[in-house]
């Protein structure tokens, strides 16, 4: 697989990841991984033209002002693991998230894993469940949660939804979508 | 019979924290108290200083030792000889409780003061105790009351903060006869009284060692009580059990471990009591022991150490920090991981000193966070650490025929971009309740969540249809 | 193969395949210094962690605060560097091998060292003595205050006893209950008297 992503990008003068996961086996991990000196030049060759949305947005773009989107909307960010610790993507998020006008409230408990993991949600859900059920519970009051990561949504939305708490969650890009203007795709109704 | 004794091996870990989670919730809300209070102290007493650059230099000295192990162990050996003191090489428990047999009999040992010593837990010394005749008593505060509720340790440097106060409380009155409301410092009066009759009495004091320096030949100890001081000064007798990974090269070097494992472990400059013990008492001191036994023990640190990747985790100065910062280890504490060593350091030595099967599945009771890298005092790389014991049990078989049929299934359809989309699609629309009967990794999330409700357009639809 | 033989061959076939890392150095001190004489620094570390300080200019300041302060105590255990005089202050000395019995004990400190708050405790002054009264004064001469850890420890290396203790306050615990209490084995209550 990893021979196969470097091919499809060999061209792209940009490779930009609405995940820090994504970003994050891209650019940490697709070089340890590779099995020859060839694959490994074209993992670093395409590590170096890897970014996570908000960091691609923010300093590769350079673009820090989007509109006015957000604007009275109170906004939980959590920070999930690859893109904290192995992008160092942390500040970016909240600074777009701001720009569109958003206010990001303080979350004491907003760097702690959310309790995803990949398939330890599935292999040790007890755990993973009381992971989740940390965040939420120190979850300040707020219009919507949010993260760069699909994963750590899905794992916070899925308990609180088990949990019927009645908080909204949705994408980085989502957000940022509504930022600059743009209209919501409308969920599936049940 | 206590509930940590029901079924305690790391085998059992899943089903003994949903137990834990869902039968004494309160456990979750003390571990997770106590946990987060200690790291908050770390944090400030790592800010207080250039913690970056110490703790590359503990790694450093601790690296060094460990490339040099033997010669240094030999060296320790030659001069704790030259204190006066007795060593003794042990591979195997077994051979720590052979030791332990002669002073008991040659001194005829009927009471043992203990200090707070992970290893004597993982040697099983007072069961061997017991079984010779001989009365262990734990002397270290939280050691003393797990000992009375007959539990292991469930923190490295807090062996009770799984119990709460009303639990001290309950404990004391019981067995000290004090009042079920009495304040903390009165509990901790009552144990003073019991236990001061003890170190008085014992004949024999056990410890365990932080660090062994190579060159003066110093056993050194961190403590905040007192007890480890008086568990090494009163009794005739002092055996120390010292892991051979404890070993520094350097009398000066303790400078820097002892300040960074303090302040590692609960964010103070240093312990307030530290032993540099060099041996018996001389002859221009009027106490002491005298006679010091010093108990280099390997049980499965050389299995460890054989291991190219996972001997790093031999750096350990035992400090807790990891178990701190855990999000899984301070949803449970520590008696779910069934052995003496629990959380990130828990997971990455435990499958050396255990063998990797017995330790399944300690490894995988992680997120791979990465939190416990961050904190780390000798910069032990406990995420890949993980990783390599997880690639080593598929490497030796240890994965179920059902986990690796679903991993070869996931990477074929991962493969095939037309395959792995019409996948995507299906699980869109499909129930996850019902698709759990076939994927079984469903199954696991939907018991403790919700699936997500999709948009009415994928993202590659709205890709392929040009997002305006 | 003795257990010896097995534990250092299995060691060292197994570093022999891995790159040696070298000693990092001396360790230092690795903190903003400001640089107070040492003496002060010990007093600002020790009464944080609980301790007390009291400062006195002369053995007659040293033996005046003693009578007062030992005129609340009845058993007395001492240090065997601890001046004779003090036999007179009015505690009955208890004998050696009694100290557990002494409400109030007096040693006298090898040294101290201002960047951790820590009395340097020689195993040869007597360690019970140090070790079992509830309350214990600490005698200390000013000019054996040592800036570092790392200073104190160069300074008693060739001259080492059985045992030094590094004793940075009273003794505490949090143990029952997170809560934090003092004096639960060695003393709850210490006093450095600085000359």
């Amino acid at each position: 697989m990893l021979r196969h992503t470097t091919q499809v990008f060999a061209e792209a003068e940009y490779v930009v990841l609405p995940s820090g996961s994504c970003a994050g086996m891209l650019r940490s991990i697709y070089p340890d991984l590779a099995d020859s000196d060839e694959a490994r030049a074209a993992a670093e060759d395409l590590a170096a033209r890897t970014y996570e949305l908000s960091e691609f947005v923010l300093s590769v773009a350079g673009c820090d002002v989007l509109g006015d989107g957000l604007t009275g909307h109170r906004v939980a960010y959590h920070h999930g693991c690859h893109a904290l610790r192995e992008l160092g993507v942390s500040a970016e998020p909240v600074t777009l998230l701001r720009s569109c006008g958003a206010e990001v409230v303080e979350w004491s408990a907003d760097k702690e894993c959310c309790g995803f993991g990949g398939t330890f949600s599935a292999k040790l859900p007890e755990v993973s469940g009381a992971m989740a059920d940390h965040k939420l519970d120190t979850l300040p009051d707020v219009d919507v949660v949010t993260s760069a990561d699909g994963g750590c949504l899905l794992q916070l939305s899925g308990r609180a939804a088990r949990r019927e708490l009645n908080v909204p969650f949705r994408h980085l890009a989502s957000l940022l979508w509504q930022g600059v203007g743009g209209v919501e795709e409308p969920r599936r109704r049940p | 019979m206590s509930e940590a004794s029901r079924d305690y091996r790391p085998g059992a870990y899943r089903s003994a924290a949903a137990r834990t989670l869902r039968d004494t919730p309160e456990v979750r809300d003390s571990v997770g108290s106590a946990t987060r209070t200690f790291d908050s102290l770390r944090v400030n007493a790592y800010a207080d200083v250039d913690s970056d650059r110490w703790r590359d230099w503990a790694r450093d000295v601790k690296g060094h030792a460990l490339t040099h192990l033997d010669e240094y162990l030999e060296q320790a050996e030659r001069s704790l000889v030259d204190n006066g003191a007795h060593v003794h090489w042990a591979s195997s428990a077994d051979d720590v409780h052979r030791v332990i047999a002669e002073v008991v009999e040659r001194h005829g040992v009927r009471t043992v003061v203990k200090s707070k010593s992970m290893l004597s837990e993982e040697l099983e010394v007072n069961a061997y105790l017991e079984s010779l005749g001989v009365r262990p008593v734990e002397t270290d505060l939280g050691e003393y009351i797990i000992q009375l509720l007959a539990e292991p340790p469930s923190h490295i440097v807090g062996p009770a903060i799984h119990r709460s106060l009303e639990d001290c409380r309950a404990l004391f009155h019981d067995r000290l006869g004090t009042r079920l409301d009495a304040e903390p410092d009165e509990l901790a009066a009552a144990a003073r009284q019991a236990l001061r009759n003890d170190f008085l009495a014992a004949d024999l004091g056990i410890s365990g060692g932080n660090f062994l320096a190579a060159d003066t030949g110093t056993v050194a100890l961190i403590e905040n009580e007192g007890n480890i001081r008086l568990t090494t000064s009163v009794p005739r007798v002092h055996v120390a059990l010292v892991g051979i990974e404890k070993i520094v090269p350097r009398f000066e070097d303790l400078a820097g471990l002892l300040q960074l494992t303090a302040r590692a472990a609960t964010g103070q400059p240093i312990g307030l009591f530290v032993s540099l013990i060099q041996g018996p008492r001389t002859a221009a001191e009027i106490d002491g022991p005298e006679e010091v036994h010093v108990v280099f023990v390997d049980n499965g640190r050389t299995t460890l150490f054989d291991d190219d990747v996972a001997w790093e985790a031999l750096r350990c100065v035992r400090c807790g920090a990891c178990l701190n910062i855990c999000p899984v280890y301070r949803q449970t504490g520590g008696h779910a991981y069934g052995w003496t060593y629990s959380g990130p350091i828990g997971a990455i030595i435990s499958p050396g000193l255990l063998g990797l099967e017995r330790a399944l599945p300690l490894p995988h009771a992680s997120s791979l966070c990465g939190a416990c890298a961050d904190v780390c005092p000798v910069r032990i790389p406990i995420p890949e650490l993980l990783t390599h014991w997880r690639e080593r049990a598929v490497d030796e078989g240890f994965v179920s025929a059902g986990e690796r049929f679903g991993m070869s299934a996931y990477a074929a359809l991962a493969q095939r971009p037309g395959a792995f989309a019409a996948a995507g699609s299906t699980l869109r629309w499909t129930p996850w309740r019902t698709a759990g009967k076939v994927l079984p990794v469903l199954s696991g999330w939907v018991q403790e969540r919700d699936a997500p409700t999709p948009s009415v357009r994928s993202f590659r639809d709205l890709w392929r249809a040009g997002i305006e | 193969m003795s257990n010896r033989e097995q534990i250092l061959t299995a060691l060292r076939s197994a570093r022999m395949r891995r790159p040696p890392v070298e000693h990092p150095g001396r360790f230092g001190a690795w903190r903003p210094v400001e640089s107070p004489p040492p003496i002060e620094g010990f007093e600002v570390m020790f009464t944080q962690a609980g301790g007390e300080v009291v400062r006195v200019s002369s053995s007659a300041e040293r033996d005046e605060w003693l009578r007062a302060f030992l005129a609340d105590f009845e058993r007395l255990s001492t240090g065997v560097g601890v001046p004779r005089e003090i036999a007179d202050f009015g505690p009955r000395i208890v004998d050696p091998g009694g100290e557990h019995a002494a409400d109030v004990g007096i040693s006298v400190a090898r040294g101290a060292i201002a960047e951790t708050g820590s009395l340097l405790m020689d195993a040869r002054d007597g360690r019970r003595a140090q070790l079992l009264p509830p309350v214990l004064i600490v005698l200390v001469d000013s000019s054996a205050v040592h800036a570092t850890v790392a200073d104190a420890l160069e300074s008693v290396r060739d001259d080492l006893p059985a045992a030094i203790g590094l004793h940075s306050g009273p003794s505490k615990s949090a143990d029952i209950g997170q809560v934090m209490v003092r004096g639960v084995h060695g003393p709850g209550r210490v006093i450095a008297v600085v000359a």
